[in-house]
């Protein structure tokens, strides 16, 4: 399926953005004139009838219209998301550099305490649960045919 | 197709007079917002007086509009600079207070929407061990937030309880050597409990919390152990039970154990069941939550899944139940997504809650651990690990350092997205100044961090619930609980030594 899309309208970043979300669903070509972009669109599933096509396209038309957009959108407050982003990066940064360990951390007492702590946990480990298992390959549960796109 | 709504064809505007604001046309009455978190609710009448500039200086409506910063020319810019702080505290919050280990994946209990995405309780190998629980402690202590909370996780964190052990034990000795503050909090499925285990946590002030579905024919179908056989007794005996040790005892009031309930396709028919069972329980409030469909719950969602207008209703029709209840004084349970809307609205605080903020709470209120020492931006974020895909993983606990997470380009990329000035429509909403996105959610369902709000299920349910909400509030009745709810949630948090004043965190 071909879809002409002005330039004066439409961006080219919009598009290989929208391209980029809808890339697991569709395979999406793009040439360009001097006025116009030219969209193939191709589902990637081979048993894809006329009018399943025909709504992937108008997903993307969907996508390209949000990402075009997001753009204007971004343009327009960009002074204010900026300095939103900026100031709650830097807060939470709380400083250049980490904070040095407290000075309690490095007396006896504190260092004894942990080392207790941990030789207690680990026989506890020992004592009580299953002898662990070397790894045992991926924890991933198995895919369901109808899962995969 | 978008949810917003427009001003009538031809209605007279008069922009030199009108102050910022988005508005709502919520059927016979306007809703209007700003962004300093104030809110209006006008016949629509007085709207379209107000819109055409013919609200004059003797109108008793004028005094409300100039209080609440909706005239151009009347801005009181100290009093509204003071509202905005008080309502996004969480842009001036040095790192996250919330940190959930996951000491362990496996799980004894196979949940229809396992949102957590265990493995089986024979993988081992899926459990935290001591060292990495230690660098996993040592890295939250090197967060810059003066309070920290700890939340167990899992699979099941029971499954791996000398872990959780040592990590409550380390942690209150580094907080008492460095002089932090330190809450900590536990939510497990209560099938694995013990006394020994119960006395622990009491003494070390570990917060209790578990998930209850409703009814035991509702939540052994939702959550069923590994196997078979039924669950919903053991959480119920072990919720009578910690209620009855802290009634007993005034010093753990604060410690009263809480349940999450999960809305399945199952639970629309079992509202009132389900509240009943709170208010016999004596559970002081319930979280109508909706299901997300991330990780193993997408794969899932044709089974227990629904659309997010089905969840509104089901939402609604539930919420009347229970302001009934308290109308009648049959019971004085609270919603708990009511009051986290409320304490927005009407108190104009942030309440804490990470998925409902610009920006997000992902890295800047929270991060995720899981049992390998990896580091995620959220929960959700290691669950679409889990599921392959490492996205959101943002460091490591024995690799990494604080200041690499907080400037990873994942960081940056969430902070930005879920920043709703940059979003489409949402820049336009009403609920704006309340609201918020979760990028992990849209990664998930619509294959991109910023979304797609007018077909996003986030939205659809978020905006359905503030309809509800701000319902609520223009009709007296419901107004008067809603308004008890909101003092009574206000000296809870006033009356826990545990929990620092000015920037309470929900723990959930």
């Amino acid at each position: 399926m071909k879809i002409e899309l002005a330039k004066k309208i439409y961006s080219k970043d919009s598009l290989l953005i929208a391209a980029q979300v809808l890339s697991s669903k569709l395979n999406v070509y793009l040439e360009e004139s001097k006025s116009a972009y030219t969209v193939t669109i191709e589902a990637k599933r081979k048993d894809v009838v006329p009018a399943q096509l025909a709504a992937l396209a108008g997903e993307f038309g969907n996508e390209l219209l949000n990402q075009e957009y997001r753009f204007i959108v971004g343009r327009f407050n960009s002074k204010i998301s900026s300095l939103i982003v900026t100031q709650t990066l830097m807060a939470a940064r709380g400083g250049e550099a980490p904070a040095a360990p407290p000075a309690g951390e490095a007396t006896p007492e504190f260092k004894k305490l942990v080392a207790e702590l941990v030789r207690n946990a680990e026989a506890e480990v020992a004592r009580t649960m299953p002898k662990k298992i070397a790894d045992q390959g991926t924890v991933l549960p198995p895919v369901k045919e109808q899962d995969i796109v | 197709m978008s949810r917003l709504t427009a001003l009538a064809k031809g209605a007279s505007v008069d922009t030199g007079s009108l102050a910022a604001f988005n508005f709502r046309d919520m059927g016979g009455w306007h809703l209007l917002t700003n962004e300093w978190g104030q809110f209006l609710m006008l016949s629509s009448a007085d709207f379209e007086r107000f819109m055409a500039g013919k609200v004059g200086v003797d109108d008793p409506l004028y005094a409300e509009l100039e209080s609440r910063g909706f005239l151009k020319a009347r801005l009181d810019f100290r009093q509204l600079a003071v509202n905005y702080v008080k309502k996004n505290s969480f842009q001036w919050f040095p790192g996250p207070s919330l940190h959930m280990i996951v000491v362990t994946l496996r799980c004894n209990q196979k949940c229809q929407y396992c949102h957590s995405s265990v493995v089986d309780p024979s993988r081992t190998d899926t459990d935290m061990d001591v060292e990495t629980a230690r660098k996993t402690v040592d890295f939250i202590f090197s967060t810059p937030n003066p309070t920290i909370c700890i939340e167990f996780q899992g699979g099941e964190p029971l499954l791996n309880w000398p872990v959780v052990k040592f990590i409550t034990e380390y942690a209150q000795a580094k907080a008492k050597a460095g002089n932090r503050k330190l809450l900590m909090a536990l939510v497990c499925n209560f099938t694995l409990m013990t006394e020994d285990k119960l006395d622990f946590l009491f003494d070390h002030h570990v917060s209790i919390c578990t998930s209850l579905d409703g009814p035991a024919e509702l939540h052994n179908k939702n959550r069923p152990f590994l196997g078979g056989g039924e669950a919903q007794q053991k959480v119920v005996h072990w919720l009578e039970k910690i209620q009855e040790r802290c009634s007993a005892d005034p010093k753990k009031k604060f410690y009263l154990p809480g349940a999450l309930m999960t809305t399945t396709r199952f639970s629309m028919d079992y509202g009132p069941e389900i509240v009943d069972l709170y208010v016999k329980l004596g559970l002081e409030q319930i979280f109508l939550r909706p299901l997300s469909p991330i990780g193993y719950a997408k794969r899932v969602w044709k089974d227990v899944g629904y659309e997010a207008e089905e969840f509104v209703k089901f939402y609604e029709k539930t919420l009347d139940y229970i302001i009934d209840l308290n109308v009648s004084g049959k019971s004085d349970i609270m919603e708990r997504m009511a009051l986290i809307l409320l304490s927005k609205v009407v108190k104009g605080e942030d309440p804490g809650f990470m998925d409902l903020r610009s920006p997000a709470g992902a890295v800047l209120g929270c991060l995720a651990y899981n049992y390998n020492g990896e580091i995620f931006v959220s929960d959700e974020g290691r669950m679409v690990d889990h599921q392959g895909d490492p996205i959101f993983k943002v460091g490591d606990v024995a690799k990494n350092d604080w200041l690499s997470v907080i400037d990873h380009p994942t960081t940056r990329a969430c902070v930005t997205a879920s920043t709703l000035d940059n979003q489409p429509m949402c820049q336009q909403c009403a609920f704006k100044p309340y609201c918020g996105v979760e990028p992990v959610f849209h990664y998930e369902t619509q294959k991109s961090v910023f979304g797609q709000m007018p077909t996003s299920g986030w939205c659809s349910s978020h905006m359905g619930i503030f309809d509800v909400i701000f319902r609520k509030l223009r009709d007296p009745r419901s107004r008067k609980v809603m308004d008890k709810w909101l003092e009574r949630d206000q000296c809870r948090w006033q009356e826990s030594d545990a929990v620092p004043a000015g920037q309470p965190e929900v723990v959930l």
